[in-house]
């Protein structure tokens, strides 16, 4: 069992996600960054859909109530088991007692943690990432966290590559289908801007801002909609729809972020920097 | 530009394909949100359902359009067109015969806050908007935006006014709400920007049942005030 004595900004229970109820209504989750969700199962020899703990920028300490081992993978973050410097990519013997801390962040913004055989919590709808109006949003001080096994599996796969977190990169995009919708002016006006992320950012979307660009929007019938979606509000700034996202929506879908770029986005955050590049919608 | 050529396919029978992503599809229909659209999204849907096409995971409609989630392993863009130019597509007859669900509605004053401010707006009486309101049938055009939350067609044009000006930062579960020319009713706690004119009881999504919603795309519901 690990008990969460500080939780930092957040910390969610997450996993590949939910898939095939989206014609209810409901998002697909799972973590926000999938490169380094499979990075660190693969470490621990977990199955990929196996839970992990995404921990949100600094702050956070855990004890350990068990002898165990975990893994780290994502942000760069300076980490400490006890006294003891650790490092993401590799697995690390934990004692019961242990108090790991994470604290100041240097690259990216969410860290993933896997212990053997993946989290253990309540399953909805196939997934123990969080449901919307369901179950509860973040892991909060207090809280404790059960843990499938203290022992490592035996089973080594090939690790998957860690995620190289560049936050510079320009982020890929697909043209989404209103695209066409817009002026050439107002397409390269979009593609010519640094975006800022705004406070206004989280799980579900983030909110971006461009320097007094105005783009005259526009509504949709309500269509569907899927993680990576950029939307033109009201106001001419755009918002990328990230896991936690509604499945329908009414904003001009302007853009397609690749489902690689998105987890580059994923260790962006707010103040961070957003420049869009097309891609082909046939290069995949 | 040359990657928009290359994005939209027009289809012969009045589909415009929309190459989302890697692994989604998304066939257009010309924009309307009638009930002739919602037919013939349906019977699309149980077309593309019944015959269990090679790799679509899921298919999930709008007013006048279907996003194909398809594994890019086992298929692609261009054979799942290629299959839905030529499924046959029979217009689904129960449409007509689909039962109409109740829901059972408190329009007291306690249950519906804004039910005053509404009836004010619109220059009629609460009881008026509640006579309106209960009376219709509505279509169930698709869920979004909650789990469990159902977009209904066939709102009283009379019943139109704006969004509240400041959004409710938690619209309690069971709220029947309307706004821009919408009612709907939210199927748990959430945040909100409609007129609450009533609340109600039924269940529209619970994660440990099976199916967790019992409502879809081209059933139909009636307001009961209790």
């Amino acid at each position: 069992m690990i008990e969460v004595l500080r939780s930092g900004s957040h910390i969610c229970v997450v996993d590949i996600g939910r898939e095939g109820y989206q014609a209810m209504g409901v998002p697909v989750s799972g973590a926000m960054d999938m490169v380094s969700l499979a990075r660190v199962n693969s470490l621990m020899g977990n199955k990929m859909n196996s839970a992990v703990l995404e921990l949100y920028f600094s702050g956070h300490q855990l004890q350990f109530h068990c002898d165990t081992y975990i893994a780290l993978a994502g942000a760069t973050t300076d980490i400490k088991l006890g006294e003891r410097k650790i490092y993401n990519d590799e697995i690390i013997k934990v004692n019961k007692g242990d108090i790991l801390s994470i604290g100041a962040i240097s690259i990216g913004c969410r860290l993933y943690l896997a212990v053997p055989y993946g989290i253990k919590s309540t399953q909805l709808l196939g997934s123990r990432s969080p449901l919307r109006g369901h179950s509860k949003k973040h892991i909060k001080k207090g809280d404790k966290i059960m843990i499938e096994s203290s022992i490592i599996s035996p089973h080594r796969y090939a690790t998957t590559k860690a995620l190289a977190i560049d936050r510079l990169k320009k982020i890929e995009c697909y043209v989404g289908p209103e695209w066409r919708r817009l002026s050439n002016q107002q397409q390269q006006d979009i593609l010519s801007t640094t975006y800022t992320i705004t406070q206004q950012s989280d799980r579900m979307g983030y909110r971006l801002e461009g320097p007094s660009l105005k783009i005259d929007s526009f509504q949709i019938l309500s269509s569907p909609v899927m993680t990576g979606t950029v939307q033109l509000l009201p106001n001419g700034n755009p918002l990328i729809l990230m896991r936690d996202c509604q499945t329908t929506g009414g904003y001009p879908r302007i853009l397609q972020v690749t489902s690689t770029d998105i987890n580059q986005l994923a260790q962006r955050k707010p103040l961070d920097e957003v420049q869009f590049k097309i891609v082909s919608n046939l290069r995949y | 530009m040359n990657q928009l050529l290359d994005a939209w396919t027009q289809g012969q029978r009045g589909i415009n394909y929309f190459r989302y992503s890697a692994y989604s599809l998304l066939l257009e229909w010309s924009a309307s949100m009638s009930s002739n659209t919602l037919q013939i999204i349906n019977s699309y849907i149980s077309a593309i359902t019944s015959i269990d096409l090679t790799g679509v995971n899921e298919v999930v409609p709008g007013y006048h359009s279907i996003m194909i989630y398809f594994d890019a392993a086992l298929t692609n863009h261009e054979s799942l067109i290629e299959s839905i130019e030529n499924l046959i597509v029979e217009k689904s007859t129960n449409q007509t015969e689909s039962e109409t669900i109740i829901i059972n509605v408190s329009y007291e004053a306690n249950h519906g806050p804004d039910l005053l401010y509404v009836a004010q707006s619109l220059g009629i009486t609460s009881s008026e908007v509640i006579k309106l309101h209960a009376s219709k049938t509505y279509d169930i055009h698709f869920i979004g935006f909650l789990p469990g939350f159902l977009y209904l067609g066939g709102l009283d044009k009379k019943l139109t006014l704006p969004r509240r000006d400041i959004p409710r930062t938690k619209v309690p579960a069971g709220s029947v709400a309307l706004a821009a020319g919408q009612t709907g009713i939210y199927p748990c706690d959430s945040p909100g920007g409609w007129h609450i004119i009533g609340q109600t009881d039924h269940e529209f999504f619970n994660p440990n049942r099976n199916p967790p919603c019992s409502f879809s795309s081209g059933m139909k519901i009636k307001f009961n005030p209790i």
